[in-house]
């Protein structure tokens, strides 16, 4: 190839040169200009991230070459505001919280700005259609939809108010939002080391062979080739297999078989997608040519795609040859056969809660760095839990010593659980970075995501439900088939058993619960925690179980659901599935969505609909979650071994400036707002004052990462048990320069009072006296600094009702989601706009589930046959109605925070409540996703609908 | 990776010559289908020559019943075009639903036309609006531009230079969207001229066709109601992946009454 010719754009205003040829747009700005904010969430030209402008028109960055637009005008995010004051519509984006992890925002905003200069005043439904071409995975766009609205309006960024208090229990504006509209946020594939590597994986195109011979010869001579690593190398290092934490055992007492997951597979693949060899290159573009020269010869192995199928199909691993990786029971098996055996009625469901990938919108990456003077690696990694991933990697797989690796996870596009756990991408790289002594980085991309993220669900479910006479429920039987995929991922087995059959009781209060779930192995990408896991399955076999029975037995669900939830006066209330709930009040929230939703006129809604023609159904779903994982103790009897505490570390500068380290991470849930509302309360500082610092193994002592809506709870929990102690140590201070007793100090809006002479000195005289210990008694240590460790005594349980309205199209299966309403308990809330999001993001991942995501394979092949977002349908905006939302508040929870936890909530009460007004409005339950062409197949077959009507 | 660029061209002749002498090379205007692809590649090739500024592919003229628009003309343009608007409104709308705003920003007439795509919007109207394609070698139907299986659809060294369209008494056109891709899963465009009556598929079957069962019905009595559930149209329906054959038969049957409701 001749020497690549330059091209000319005036890029944000400034004249800059590029490479032509091959170049895409967004290539040229994140590599040539730096300009990272423009970002790549998939191949495809859907998701929208890099969405620029082309002379004032909103373009994809990753659909143009530069060749084909020399000398033209481009404006990136970084080009939109002025001297790094809020355009406008990011102004609006920050004041509506239209956004979460940032990932999606700057084309999001790009195209905003492209809309409001071509509609001065668009409707909500051309708002929506116009962000059409960009996907956000968080926020399920009624934010988004409130800025651009906002901004049409014309509300001058000055008139804009910032001034909401900062307190708890106030929404003031994000902390995080101006790196992320300003496309100043840093995500791993915006890292860059000196002499950067770049790498890319071979990966099987079976779904199950040997692997007779990997030939990487042609590939090692490309030039640019640095190095290729292959399954070999690693054995021959002696570095070990991933696989899950948690040890599950049978109900025989024997333990969980089977699933380790090799960093990169050397005799045998086991699902497609799974990586064989990974080439590291001077640039991704010779890596990925290189790769496509690797030869790898096979011997194709039966394979198994179907859970249903596995035991007894080919053996995916020789220490579990049933394919079985654990039958496991729980609960009172003669108390529910009692139970069915004297009902008036059982009720039957078969179900099946259908496969989904998490598609956070920013890939996963990792950026590996060696630094051979210290033996030390630097790992950059899209984690939710940097601390679990540097031990996992140091303890399971050997790559490092744990205080000789240090992980960093910057800004993460969310995860939703995909990024909690340790893949084999990372563990490659940082070989590779030691191994060949250049920093090694891969970015998946989205067609990776699809082949090896972890999915979620994938369940398949015989459940009974015992009622007597008044619909009282008795015993509930559930037999569960698992699947696990093709290895055990770093949770695998902690989800369909422990996160599963202990939620089995929900929010009623049936006396017995028996649960068997059988976990299996199939030539699938692995399954791991997903938004809610377990708890999400558990609630939709409830809760769709629980309108069958109102079915069969003629009574109002509503009315079922009431004679069944556990009263206000039964807490503290001990199910008979392990759990203790502390606190709840199911029928607030009950009443107030039924009210809300006006669900005594819905029959006249549903007779209006018909004479328009269409189909209309509502649907309840109640719920209870366990959230705030997890006390140490269940942890460890559930064979982990971890505690799941969290800590937190604060750290005031001589200038009384307050550092709050945090164990939690923030992949898009506002911790440095919301940890720094509740410093900020502990010590009457204000933002200004205050850093939070996460995702960083060498500045954060200790932590164990953010999942299971656990941040708050557990780790804001940390935080004030830090705060604490700082204060009683500031007391000391306080007492020693005014000459009096710490007993007596006390604390308050920034200043330390004598209760008996009135006297006081202020936070930032004790502050610098701690640093300036010029008169110090000698007892009296200098420094002002606090660590705490919280571990929670119970889990903390949310709780809520959540309703959906629909309204179905016979004639094509079209859907409307009419209304969707969640009134949730989520204790005290710390920032209610956050909340907000929170409960948006995880109902647009509910409804997902229910009408538009399954990831599939084909039986016959083992291919995937949903890897890429042209095949996996993500709700965009106009598939999303505006949600409504509101909570009620039952007595706190038992922590110190008295928060409950709210990231799951949507993504567990969502599907069943939609699934449910399906099955309403059709007279019988359909299966998820229910897409167009199943609904328009259900009307044809529906009681409820003959086709007469016509 | 080796992609180059011929030299840009500044007129059509200068376009065909370089074709001429140079038979791989592809024209690219828009990219919204040619980029992507290529990106997915692990090794990807192509010699390219861009043609979206020729001068003689663009326009947007009405004239003697017919809106001739230019290939180069890009979705934005043409569907906030006042001319587009006032012969066809049918045509904005429907040019107005591609795919979504970046795509229309940059996605063109003969781009769309020359990907080969059997899905593109604009074949439903091409076909269901009698139109006559030029090129620089001559003229072509609409039928048989889309009658052809094999890609690409123009001869070498040709570059399609515009769209003719007739412009109908009145015409309508109503899809169904795939949820994932966003493209049309099945979409029909009708039109009505005196006693012509035309009614294009896309996605019904292996390719964007006319449905002479539909017409001969509409054609009788221009109604909605005109079409029942148990109308026979032609076999051969696509049964695949994204939807079953007696699904399609349904979506073409009741879009094909929106689409008669949206014409009248």
């Amino acid at each position: 190839m001749s020497e690549t010719r330059r091209i000319e754009l005036i890029v944000n205003g400034r004249r800059c040169d590029v490479p032509g040829g091959g170049t895409r747009l967004v290539d040229a700005l994140r590599e040539d200009l730096g300009l990272s904010g423009t970002h790549i969430g998939c191949d495809t030209a859907q998701c929208g991230a890099c969405t620029v402008h082309l002379g004032g028109a909103a373009v994809k960055a990753c659909t143009l070459l530069t060749e084909q637009i020399a000398n033209a005008h481009i404006t990136t995010i970084e080009g939109v505001g002025k001297r790094g004051q809020l355009h406008p519509v990011q102004a609006a984006f920050k004041q509506h919280h239209g956004l979460q992890c940032g990932f999606c925002t700057p084309g999001m905003v790009m195209g905003a700005i492209s809309l409001l200069e071509a509609n001065p005043d668009p409707s909500e439904a051309q708002i929506r259609a116009s962000l059409s071409g960009n996907l956000c995975r968080c926020t399920g766009y009624q934010n988004i939809v409130a800025a651009v609205q906002s901004a049409a309006r014309g509300v001058a960024p000055s008139e804009i108010s910032a001034t909401s208090s900062q307190r708890v229990g106030n929404s003031p504006e994000r902390v995080e939002d101006d790196r992320f509209l300003l496309g100043h946020g840093n995500y791993v594939a915006d890292t860059r080391f000196q002499g950067q590597a770049f790498a890319s994986f071979v990966r099987s195109p079976h779904a199950h062979a040997d692997i007779v011979d990997i030939n990487t010869i042609a590939a090692g001579a490309v030039p640019g080739v640095i190095g290729i690593v292959t399954g070999h190398e690693i054995d021959a290092a002696g570095f070990g297999s991933l696989t899950c934490g948690w040890q599950v055992y049978s109900k025989d007492g024997s333990p969980m078989i089977g699933g380790a997951r090799p960093i990169l597979a050397k005799n045998r693949v086991r699902f497609v997608g799974d990586a064989i060899a990974m080439v590291v290159a001077e640039t991704l573009e010779i890596a990925n040519a290189a790769m496509s020269l690797i030869d790898v010869e096979y011997q194709i192995r039966p394979h198994n795609v179907r859970p249903e199928c596995a035991i007894g199909a080919q053996a995916l691993h020789t220490d579990a040859p049933e394919n079985r990786c654990f039958d496991w029971a729980f609960g009172d098996d003669t108390g529910v056969r009692q139970a069915l055996d004297q009902a008036d009625h059982v009720v039957e469901l078969d179900l099946e809660n259908n496969r989904l990938i998490p598609n956070a919108i920013e890939p996963r990456a990792a950026n590996a760095y060696y630094d051979p003077g210290r033996d030390h690696f630097t790992l950059y990694v899209t984690s939710q839990n940097p601390h679990m991933a540097r031990r996992v990697i140091s303890e399971m797989v050997g790559l490092a010593p744990e205080h000789k690796l240090r992980v960093i996870s910057p800004d993460v596009g969310g995860g939703f659980g995909s990024k909690i756990f340790i893949y084999p991408e990372e563990c490659a790289c940082l070989f590779a970075a030691k191994w060949f002594g250049v920093p090694v980085k891969w970015v998946a991309t989205r067609t990776e995501s699809f082949l090896c993220d972890a999915h979620g669900r994938d369940h398949r479910t015989c459940a009974k439900l015992a009622l007597d006479a008044e619909g009282r429920f008795l015993g509930l039987e559930v037999k569960t088939t698992a699947n696990l995929g093709a290895y055990l991922s770093s949770f695998a087995a902690f989800v369909p058993s422990y996160l599963y059959g202990t939620m089995l009781a929900g929010p009623y209060t049936t006396p017995a619960v028996y649960c068997e779930v059988e976990a299996v192995y199939t030539n699938t990408a692995p399954v791991d925690a997903y938004r809610g896991a377990g708890r999400p399955e558990a609630t939709y076999l409830l809760e769709t179980l629980v309108d069958a029975a109102a079915r069969q037995i003629g009574m109002d669900p509503v009315e079922l659901r009431r004679r069944n939830l556990i009263p206000l006066d039964a807490f503290p209330y001990q199910t008979p599935v392990a759990l203790e709930y502390d606190t709840g009040n199911y029928q607030a929230h009950l009443d107030a969505a039924l009210a809300q939703a006006d669900y005594k006129g819905f029959d006249g809604r549903r007779r209006a609909a018909r004479e328009k023609g269409y189909l209309r159904g509502i649907g309840v779903s109640c719920y209870v979650e366990a959230c705030g994982i997890a006390p140490s103790a269940v942890a460890g009897a559930l064979g982990a071994d971890v505690g799941l505490w969290e800590s937190a570390n604060l750290r005031f500068t001589p200038t009384a400036k307050l550092q709050v380290f945090t164990g939690s991470h923030s992949h898009g849930q506002g911790h440095e707002t919301s940890f720094a509302q509740i410093a900020g309360d502990l010590f009457g500082l204000s933002f200004d004052d205050i850093e939070v610092i996460h995702g960083d193994t060498d500045k954060v002592p200790m932590g164990m990462g953010t999942y299971g809506s656990r941040s708050l709870v557990v780790g804001g929990s940390a935080l004030v048990k830090a705060g604490e102690k700082l204060i009683a140590k500031g007391k000391i201070i306080a007492a020693h320069l005014l000459d009096d007793t710490p007993e007596d100090m006390a604390f308050g809006d920034g200043l330390f009072r004598s209760q008996s002479s009135n006297r006081g000195v202020s936070l930032k005289e004790v502050v610098h006296a701690a640093y300036v210990p010029h008169d110090y008694p000698e007892d009296l240590e200098p420094g002002l600094e606090a660590s705490a460790f919280y571990d929670p005594l119970n889990f903390s349980y949310p709780s809520g009702t959540h309703i959906c309205e629909v309204e179905i199209n016979p004639s094509t299966g079209e859907i409307r989601i009419v209304r969707m309403i969640a009134v949730d308990d989520f204790g005290v809330l710390v920032h209610p706009a956050i909340v907000e999001g929170q409960v948006h993001g995880g109902l647009a991942q509910g409804i997902g589930q229910a009408l538009f995501e399954v990831a599939r394979y084909d039986t016959a092949s083992g291919q995937p046959l949903t890897a890429s977002l042209k095949t996996y349908a993500l709700p965009r905006a106009a598939d999303l109605p505006t949600f409504e939302l509101e909570t009620t508040q039952s007595s706190g929870a038992q922590n110190p925070l008295g928060a409950k936890g709210c990231g799951e909530a949507g993504a567990i009460a969502a599907p069943p409540a939609v699934m449910n007004a399906i099955a309403d409005a059709l007279g019988q339950p359909i299966a998820m996703p229910a897409t167009p062409e199943a609904l328009w197949r259900a009307c044809r077959n529906s009681p409820q609908w003959t086709g007469k009507d016509r | 990776m080796s992609i180059a660029f011929l030299p840009r061209p500044g007129t059509l002749e200068e376009a065909l010559r370089l074709l001429d002498a140079n038979p791989a090379a592809q024209p690219i205007a828009g990219g919204q289908f040619l980029v992507p692809a290529l990106g997915r590649e692990a090794r990807p090739q192509a010699n390219l020559m861009a043609i979206d500024k020729l001068p003689e592919l663009s326009g947007i003229t009405k004239l003697d019943g017919r809106l001739t628009i230019g290939a180069g003309e890009c979705h934005a343009r043409v569907t906030s075009s006042d001319v587009v608007a006032e012969a066809i409104p049918a045509l904005a709308a429907l040019v107005g639903s591609i795919g979504d705003p970046q795509v229309r920003a940059r996605g063109t007439l003969g781009g769309a036309l020359c990907s080969g795509d059997p899905l593109i919007d604009y074949a439903a109207a091409c076909l269901g609006l009698g139109a006559v394609l030029q090129t620089s070698r001559g003229e072509l139907s609409a039928e048989d531009f889309f009658a052809l299986d094999s890609q690409p659809r123009l001869l070498p060294a040709d570059i399609l230079k515009s769209v003719a369209f007739q412009i109908p008494n009145r015409a309508g056109y109503a899809k169904l969207k795939q949820s994932a891709a966003g493209y049309a899963l099945v979409g029909v465009f009708v039109s009505q001229k005196e006693g012509d009556v035309r009614v294009a598929v896309i996605g019904g079957w292996g390719r964007p066709v006319r449905s002479p069962v539909l017409e001969s019905v509409l054609a009788s009595r221009f109604a909605p109601d005109s079409i029942v559930d148990d109308l026979p149209i032609e076999e051969g329906l696509l049964d695949d992946d994204l939807a079953s054959a007696d699904y399609r038969r349904a979506l073409v049957l009741e879009l094909t009454r929106r689409a008669v409701h949206n014409a009248i």
